[in-house]
């Protein structure tokens, strides 16, 4: 239940996250509401492993495999970088800030650090999505096409005739 | 109990490295960066930073008007001929770096894509 879950979350954010990373797609009200939107789903992401980050942080300058220390590296960048993109894009709001009445000055100076912070998340995204890849093949497949397959299979047995085949060996000989 | 004991602490971080970003930030830049402002008639334009009564808003800046001035956003200076009118009329509020995540994305979905074929067959 608890990898069903994971993977739903992970799912949506990744989904989310592919539609405010292509503003030129989207255009800029897209963009900007649905980063909001990446940002709590991102939250959500973060507090269903915060037992994992508080475990592997406490153990990070004792005995630790490689993977998890580089995760938390990983994690950790992603994060500030994030953070980064958010505040910096809250810095050249066009509209999300126009609604409550607001502008922010310095949208030269935080436009190439949104570029910049924005790019240096996508990597990574990358990154992340390739280090966990296992558990992502394992939770697609187990939890997504071996129940569809078994239920695929169910139906073709319940759509199948219940009249013996005529051609099977035993009833040839 | 813990979710929200978990939630809380990273609120807590959220808001901590946001402030920490905007603190590098505007130590970085100086006076040009500051906390959002409430929007008003006499409101700087938040495009070009002049007070024109004109003020084109949020939208692309038009051209220079023969005799006026507009502050630069690059040097702060006002020159009828402004050498970075260029990234107030093309680049503002346009997303540059687009392309590259199209890209980027693209390559990845199309990976994944293959991997999961492979794995479905």
């Amino acid at each position: 239940m608890k990898i069903t879950r994971d993977l739903i979350i992970d799912a949506v954010l990744l989904a989310v996250y592919a539609i405010a990373a292509n503003p030129a797609a989207t255009g800029l009200l897209i963009h900007e509401w649905v980063s909001i939107g990446a940002l709590l789903v991102a939250l959500v992401h973060t507090v269903l492993h915060w037992d994992w980050t508080v475990e592997t942080l406490r153990r990070f300058l004792g005995k630790l495999a490689v993977a998890p220390r580089w995760n938390l590296v990983i994690d950790v960048v992603a994060f500030v970088a994030f953070i980064a993109v958010m505040i910096s894009g809250f810095g050249v709001s066009r509209h999300v800030l126009l609604v409550f009445g607001y502008f922010a000055p310095g949208y030269f100076v935080w436009k190439p650090v949104h570029s910049i912070s924005a790019v240096a998340l996508l990597a990574l995204v990358i990154v992340h999505l390739a280090m966990h890849w296992k558990w992502i093949a394992t939770a697609v497949r187990t939890r997504i096409v071996e129940p569809l397959g078994a239920r695929r299979g169910a139906a073709a047995g319940a759509a199948a005739p219940d009249q013996p085949c005529t051609d099977s060996p035993e009833r040839v000989s | 109990m813990k979710t929200i004991k978990a939630a809380v602490w990273a609120a807590v971080l959220v808001v901590l490295v946001g402030v920490a970003v905007y603190g590098v930030t505007a130590l970085a830049a100086g006076s040009d960066v500051g906390l959002p402002e409430r929007v008003t008639t006499a409101s700087r334009c938040p495009v070009a930073g002049c007070t024109s009564s004109s003020c084109h808003g949020a939208g692309p800046a038009p051209e220079v008007a023969v005799g006026g001035t507009m502050v630069c956003p690059k040097v702060g200076c006002e020159a009828e001929t402004c050498h970075a009118s260029d990234r107030l009329t093309s680049h503002y509020n346009e997303p540059k770096t687009s392309s590259l995540n199209l890209w980027i994305l693209g390559l990845s979905l199309f990976t994944i894509a293959m991997i999961a074929i492979s794995l479905y067959l």
